[in-house]
């Protein structure tokens, strides 16, 4: 009787359980989806025959060794080469290049998010920020509603476009200009430390900022005062997180024709360099890894320090 | 006396406080940015000129007025909202595949990349050869974040032409690396008291790692998954300009011929189709109670 009881208590919790119709619609969404994508058609094929892909190959396997090296087979003799490569063909510039660039659009993105922070936060963006009531005017209310929703939906538009089809649109209109690679990271990482930021506003407990808007402090001054230093810290993790990202974006970012690492990477591809288009890659590999590590270093300093 | 107390006032205003951390850094990241706008020569006077002026505001008004139709129709070509669903679609196919050819090579190395599901201490060889294949997987799954997914479908398509295939395996290699960075931190943060518990009334290691983390695990790796689907949308999107037919492709022809209307109905599309992925995972997040991927 009892353990026939507790079979039942069971059966009873399994029934219970949180269920989400939403979330079962959506896997069976996610799999049709995918048997879809790789059922449905052919893909694009190489236009080249096979004999001609594996004399491809050939060469280019053949040119990844440095040109010292292949001629005398020892590795020691590619080191001018090598000293050459960032040297006289500006690999050390295009490494400062691309942690300037990453670090000059970051900036801007994290500034101007900033400034539309107040704005697009749910809480604060309303008639009635952090439910302080400002008067029942149904035109402000509007006001404020369309404020906040065209400031969301101008940092998911930002950020839906990619760095590289920003940069290439930015070209055409530009010209090649350090301006076109600088603005296409900003925009795109301005969309994201937007929504990042407002989550943040969302989420923090804003009591100071309550009450300076009870005394009739308005939302950036507010905002400004109270939540943004608490919240610091936690700002400057997501800084240097998109940072990071920055840095690995713009070593591909000036394949738009933009001197700089992915320029010189292109370059040297159109050139059927290959050797020299595998060392700028891993002078990138090198780059990217470096900003990494410097960006968990103050992350995990950041996350442990108290914000004061 | 009055020089004591100018003293004594002196020193409780000390420099420090003019100075607190978070100006400091505040300060410094300004310093920085400043220096690092020298260093790639950046003149705010270049931004604006009268040519610039006119190109921007014959770009920007043309956002009002997406095309509809093609600007320079041609007689026998594919009506041109057709084109727009077709390159969507081949986007969405392309960050499917990608992303279905990366999460098993993720799921394993994550696998590999993790202490937690390895054998009790007494067994020290086994442990050995697993440290190996760990450190190897590591290295691995750094090296292929390290490069970006661009450089790789430009080294594939390089030795391998053009094609679609060469694209999605060259996506698939940093992709499956930052699934199996990501999805690895995931397992070791979790807690291991469920793992403890079979451990203790005699599951084998293995066992409990597969009953005693992973379904405490799956929220937050199906949400990470989602998210970087996103991603992959994207990423197929830049994957355009290296010849694969997604909206980038569709994008740079009509950019290169300055169809502006054009371009403007491209990204409108490409931004409904992301927003839509977006909310959905946003919602999916929000029902399985994981917060924020940053």
């Amino acid at each position: 009787m009892e353990s026939e009881n507790r079979e039942l208590r069971i059966k009873e919790l399994h029934h219970s359980r949180s269920k989400s119709l939403f979330l079962r619609m959506s896997l069976v969404v996610f799999i049709i989806s995918m048997a879809w994508a790789w059922s449905a058609g052919t893909l694009h094929e190489s236009l080249l025959t096979k004999e001609q892909r594996s004399e491809n190959l050939e060469i280019f396997i053949g040119k990844i060794i440095p040109d010292p090296t292949r001629e005398s087979g020892k590795w020691i003799d590619s080191l001018p080469w090598i000293t050459d490569l960032l040297i006289e063909e500006q690999g050390i510039k295009a490494i400062g290049i691309t942690f300037g660039l990453a670090t000059v659009a970051i900036t801007m993105s994290g500034f101007f998010a900033l400034l539309l922070l107040p704005l697009s936060a749910r809480n604060f963006g309303t008639q009635r920020p952090l439910g302080i009531n400002q008067g029942n005017n149904i035109l402000k209310s509007l006001y404020w509603f369309a404020i906040n929703k065209s400031s969301r939906i101008l940092f998911l538009f930002t950020r839906s476009l990619p760095e590289y089809v920003l940069g290439f649109l930015l070209l055409s209109i530009l010209g090649p200009d350090p301006w076109v690679l600088v603005l296409a990271l900003a925009i795109h990482n301005f969309g994201i430390l937007g929504r990042l930021g407002s989550e943040l506003v969302e989420n923090s407990s804003n009591g100071s900022a309550r009450i300076m808007l009870a005394q009739g402090g308005g939302r950036y001054s507010s905002l400004v005062s109270t939540t943004f230093p608490d919240s610091f810290n936690r700002m400057l993790v997501y800084f240097f997180y998109r940072w990071e990202t920055c840095i690995r974006e713009s070593t591909v970012l000036g394949m738009v024709s933009i001197i700089s690492l992915g320029y010189l990477i292109k370059d040297a591809k159109s050139k059927m360099d290959y050797d020299r288009m595998l060392a700028f890659i891993l002078l990138g590999a090198l780059i990217v890894m470096a900003g990494d590590i410097i960006s968990t270093l103050v992350r995990r300093k950041l996350r442990i320090t108290r914000s004061t | 006396m009055m020089g004591n107390a100018n003293n004594i006032r002196f020193k409780k205003i000390p420099i420090e406080q003019l100075f607190s951390p978070r100006r400091k850094v505040l300060i410094v990241l300004t310093l920085i940015t400043i220096g690092c706008s020298f260093l790639i020569e950046l003149n705010p006077l270049r931004l604006f000129n009268d040519n610039n002026l006119k190109l921007v505001v014959d770009f920007l008004g043309a956002a009002f007025t997406p095309a509809i139709d093609y600007e320079n129709p041609v007689p026998d070509a594919e009506p041109f909202l057709i084109t727009v669903v077709d390159s969507v679609l081949m986007t969405l196919r392309f960050a499917l595949l990608a992303m279905s050819v990366s999460i098993p090579i993720g799921a394993l190395l994550a696998f590999f990349s993790t202490t937690a599901w390895w054998p009790k201490k007494n067994r020290r060889r086994l442990r050995q050869i697993l440290m190996g294949i760990l450190i190897v997987s590591k290295s691995w799954i750094t090296f292929a974040r390290s490069i970006h997914e661009l450089i790789w479908g430009l080294l594939f398509i390089t030795a391998m032409g053009t094609s679609t295939t060469a694209a999605i395996v060259a996506v698939s290699i940093p992709f499956s690396g930052i699934l199996a960075k990501i999805y690895s931190e995931i397992i070791e943060e979790h807690s291991r008291d469920v793992q403890e518990l079979f451990r203790s009334i005699g599951a084998g290691t293995l066992s409990s790692f597969c009953i005693g983390i992973i379904p405490q695990a799956l929220p937050d790796l199906f949400s990470y998954t989602f998210y970087r689907l996103e991603c992959a949308l994207r990423t197929a999107t830049v994957f355009g300009f290296l010849g694969i037919e997604t909206v980038g492709y569709r994008i740079m022809l009509s950019s290169n011929e300055f169809h502006h209307h054009e371009v403007w109905t491209y990204l409108y599309v490409l931004f409904g189709t992301i927003a839509i992925l977006e909310w959905w995972s946003r919602s999916i997040r929000k029902r399985l109670g994981t917060s924020t991927i940053n």
